[in-house]
C-alpha cells in the first residue's frame, strides 16, 4: 500500500483547516435547515395550526373542487391541484389571478373550502428555501452560495480522510474527560465517521438537484442549447402554446386522472396515483391537463410518470417516462428530497443531518480551541472566527426558536397587507440572528452560554405558546395522535433540556482568567 | 414481518459494531480491565453480525432503500457503541462473556 507522503498530508490539513474555517458557517446554516427540511409538512402544521386535519385517505373529486374554487381561481387560465396525503392533508392550490400574479389557497379535503389560515411561511416557505438558497434570490446569489458550500464539503470530507492518521483505530473513542481541545477533536472525529456516507451524498445530490443552474451549457449541449427542450426531455414539461380565444367548458377531471393512473399502473405493475394535477390553457379550446407522479411512497428514485390529457377530448397528448439516465439521476434525487413513507429512515435522516451540525461546529471550535492558548486568541482574525461559531451555531439555533415563537404571538390582524405577517415571522428570525452575531462578538466565549439559555427559554416559549393559542397542548395531541404537532413538541422539549445541560456545562467557571497560558502540543 | 426484520437489522447493527469495538485491545482492556487481547472471534462475529443487518434492511425494504438506510443505521450503531464505552464500558461484559469462551 502507497504511503501518504507528508507534504500531501500537511496540503490536506491546510485545505481542510482553511476551507472549514472560511464556509464552515455556511455549511452549519444550510445543514441544520436542511436536517429541520426533513420534517418541513410537520412544521407546516405546527406553524399553521388550520391544517391540522386527519387525513382519511378518502378520494377527492377535482371536478367538485373546480366548481367550488373561488372565481378569480375558477377562472384562472393555469391552475394547479396538489393531492392531498398523511403529511400533507390539505389540498394546495397553486393558480393565476387575473393580473397575472400567482397565489396560494389552501382548500379543506372535507368539504373543498378554501380554508383562511395563519399567514405564516412556515417549513415549507421558509426553512426549506433558506436551506436550498439561504432565502437570497438576487441573480440566484444564493443558490450559488449553496452549491459552493456543498462543494466546499465533499472537499472538506476527502481532505478529512487524508488528515486523520487513525481513522479506525479511533472510530469508537470519544474521551470527554480528556482536555477540551482534545475532546472536541475526538467528537469532530466521530461525528464525521459515523456519518460519512451520508455527508457525501448529501452535497452531491444536492449539486446534481441544481445541475441545471450550476451547468446549463452541458445540459442544454445536446438540445442545441434550447434550455427548454433539454427540461422537456429530462421532466416532461409541457407547452401547450397560445390560447385560441375560443371558450371551451373543460371535460372531467376525475376521469382524465383515472385515465393517466390507470396507463402508470399498467406500466409499473402497481398502483401509481397522482401527486400534481394542473390544467394549462383553462377555459380555452386549447385547454390540457398535465398529471404528473413525483414523489412515490414506496420507492427511492423520484417517479418518472407525467402524463398530458387533452381538455375536451380526454385524449392522451404526452405520455412522458423518464429516459434511462433521468432515472439513474432520480435516485440521488430521491434520496436528497426525502419523500418516501420510510420512518425509520427519515427519523435516521434526521439524526444524520443533526451529526452533521455537530461535525461542523466542532470543526470549527476546535480551530478556536487550538489558537486559544495562543496570542491569537487576541487577533482579529481569531475574534471574527470565534463570533462566527457562536453566531452561527446557536445563534441560528436560537433564531429558529424566535421564529417559531414569532408564529404563536404575532396576531393575525397585526399588519393590514397581505403577506407582511408572514414576512415579519422571517424578519425576527433574521434581526435575532444578527443580534446573536453582535452578543457573540462582544461577550465572546460568554455568548455560549447565555445563547444555550436563550434556546432553551425559546423552545419552552414556543411549546407554551403553540399550547395557549391552539389549545393543542401535548395531552391534548397524544391523545388524538396528531403526531405532527405532538413530536414537534416534544423536540422542542427535548432541544430545551439539552440547551440547558449544555448551558450550565459552558457557564464560565469562577476562576480567575490567567493572563496567558501556552497548551503543550499532544 | 417488516418490524421483526427491522428489530433484526437494528439488533445485529448494535451488537456488530459493539463487538468490533470489543475487537480492539483498547476497549477490549477497558472493558475487562485486564490486559489481555481481544482475539479474533468479536472481529469476525462483528463483520458477521454487520453483514446480516445489511441483509435484513434488503430482505426488508429491497437495495434500493437499503443503499441508503444500512449506512445511516450502522453509522448510528457506531455512535451509540461509542457513547456505551465512553459512560459505561462495563454495559458491554455480558457480550464479552459471552464470546471469550469462542476465543
Amino acid at each position: 500500500m502507497p504511503r501518504i507522503s507528508e507534504d500531501f498530508r500537511q496540503a490536506m490539513n491546510w485545505t481542510h483547516t482553511w476551507l472549514g474555517v472560511v464556509l464552515g458557517i455556511v455549511l452549519f446554516a444550510v445543514f441544520w435547515m436542511g436536517t429541520l427540511t426533513i420534517f418541513a409538512p410537520e412544521i407546516d402544521r405546527w406553524m399553521i395550526p388550520e391544517t391540522r386535519i386527519a387525513h382519511d385517505g378518502r378520494e377527492v373529486s377535482y371536478d367538485r373542487l373546480l366548481a367550488q374554487l373561488p372565481p378569480d381561481a375558477a377562472t384562472s387560465d393555469y391552475v394547479n391541484f396538489v393531492v392531498p396525503t398523511e403529511r400533507h392533508p390539505t389540498i394546495g392550490v397553486f393558480y393565476r389571478d387575473s393580473q397575472g400574479a400567482f397565489q396560494n389557497l389552501l382548500l379543506d379535503p372535507r368539504t373543498g373550502a378554501p380554508i383562511s389560515v395563519t399567514d405564516s411561511h412556515a417549513g415549507s416557505g421558509f426553512i426549506y428555501p433558506f436551506h436550498l438558497s439561504l432565502t437570497i434570490e438576487w441573480q440566484n446569489l444564493g443558490y450559488w452560495i449553496v452549491g459552493l458550500a456543498a462543494l466546499a464539503m465533499l472537499l472538506l470530507l476527502v481532505s478529512g480522510i487524508f488528515v486523520h492518521r487513525k481513522i479506525i483505530a479511533e472510530l469508537f473513542v470519544f474521551r470527554p474527560q480528556r482536555k477540551p481541545r482534545r475532546a472536541t477533536l475526538d467528537l469532530h472525529n466521530l461525528s464525521s465517521l459515523v456519518g460519512l456516507p451520508f455527508y457525501i451524498l448529501m452535497p452531491f445530490s444536492g449539486l446534481l438537484i441544481f445541475a441545471s443552474l450550476y451547468l446549463p451549457w452541458g445540459m442544454a449541449e445536446p438540445f442545441g442549447g434550447d434550455m427548454d427542450k433539454a427540461e422537456a426531455a429530462i421532466s416532461g414539461a409541457y407547452d401547450p402554446g397560445p390560447r385560441t380565444g375560443r371558450p371551451a367548458p373543460i371535460a372531467s377531471l376525475d376521469a382524465m386522472k383515472r385515465k393517466a393512473e390507470a396507463m402508470w399502473s399498467e406500466t409499473e405493475g402497481a398502483p401509481v396515483k397522482t401527486n400534481i394535477l394542473r390544467i394549462l390553457n383553462n377555459g380555452d379550446e386549447s385547454a390540457v391537463v398535465y398529471f404528473r407522479n413525483t414523489f412515490p411512497e414506496d420507492r427511492v428514485v423520484l417517479s418518472k410518470y407525467v402524463a398530458v390529457l387533452d381538455g375536451q377530448s380526454g385524449a392522451v397528448l404526452q405520455d412522458f417516462v423518464k429516459p434511462p439516465i433521468g432515472e439513474a439521476s432520480a435516485w440521488v434525487q430521491g434520496a436528497h428530497f426525502i419523500q418516501f413513507g420510510h420512518w425509520p429512515l427519515r427519523w435516521l435522516y434526521f439524526l444524520g443531518g443533526l451529526g452533521g451540525c455537530v461535525m461542523i461546529a466542532t470543526g470549527n471550535l476546535f480551530w478556536l480551541r487550538s489558537r486559544e492558548g495562543r496570542l491569537a486568541r487576541a487577533s482579529l482574525g481569531y475574534r471574527t472566527v470565534e463570533a462566527l461559531t457562536i453566531g452561527g451555531v446557536t445563534g441560528i439555533i436560537a433564531a429558529t426558536g424566535a421564529f417559531f415563537v414569532a408564529n404563536r404571538l404575532i396576531p393575525a390582524d397585526a399588519f393590514p397587507v397581505k403577506g407582511a405577517r408572514a414576512d415579519a415571522e422571517v424578519q425576527v428570525f433574521w434581526l435575532v440572528w444578527l443580534i446573536a452575531f453582535v452578543h457573540a462578538a462582544i461577550l465572546r466565549e460568554r455568548a455560549w452560554a447565555q445563547q444555550a439559555w436563550a434556546i432553551a427559554v425559546l423552545a419552552i416559549a414556543a411549546v407554551a405558546s403553540n399550547a395557549v393559542t391552539t389549545g393543542d397542548h401535548i395531552g391534548v395531541t397524544l391523545a388524538e395522535g396528531e403526531w405532527a404537532v405532538a413530536g414537534m413538541d416534544l423536540l422542542l422539549l427535548i432541544t430545551a433540556g439539552i440547551a440547558a445541560w449544555a448551558a450550565i456545562r459552558l457557564a464560565p467557571s469562577p476562576m480567575p482568567e490567567r493572563p496567558f497560558d501556552p497548551m503543550p502540543a499532544e | 414481518m417488516n418490524m421483526l426484520l427491522l428489530l433484526g437489522a437494528v439488533l445485529a447493527a448494535l451488537f456488530g459494531c459493539a463487538l468490533l469495538a470489543l475487537s480492539q485491545p483498547r476497549h477490549w482492556q477497558a472493558v475487562t480491565r485486564t490486559r489481555s487481547e481481544p482475539g479474533r472471534t468479536p472481529q469476525r462475529l462483528g463483520w458477521l453480525l454487520l453483514t446480516g443487518s445489511i441483509v435484513l434492511t434488503i430482505l426488508r425494504d429491497g437495495a434500493s432503500f437499503a443503499a441508503l438506510f444500512a449506512p445511516v443505521l450502522i453509522g448510528s450503531a457506531v455512535l451509540v457503541t461509542a457513547m456505551v464505552l465512553t459512560c459505561c464500558p462495563r454495559v458491554l461484559s455480558p457480550i464479552m462473556k459471552m464470546i471469550m469462551p469462542m476465543n
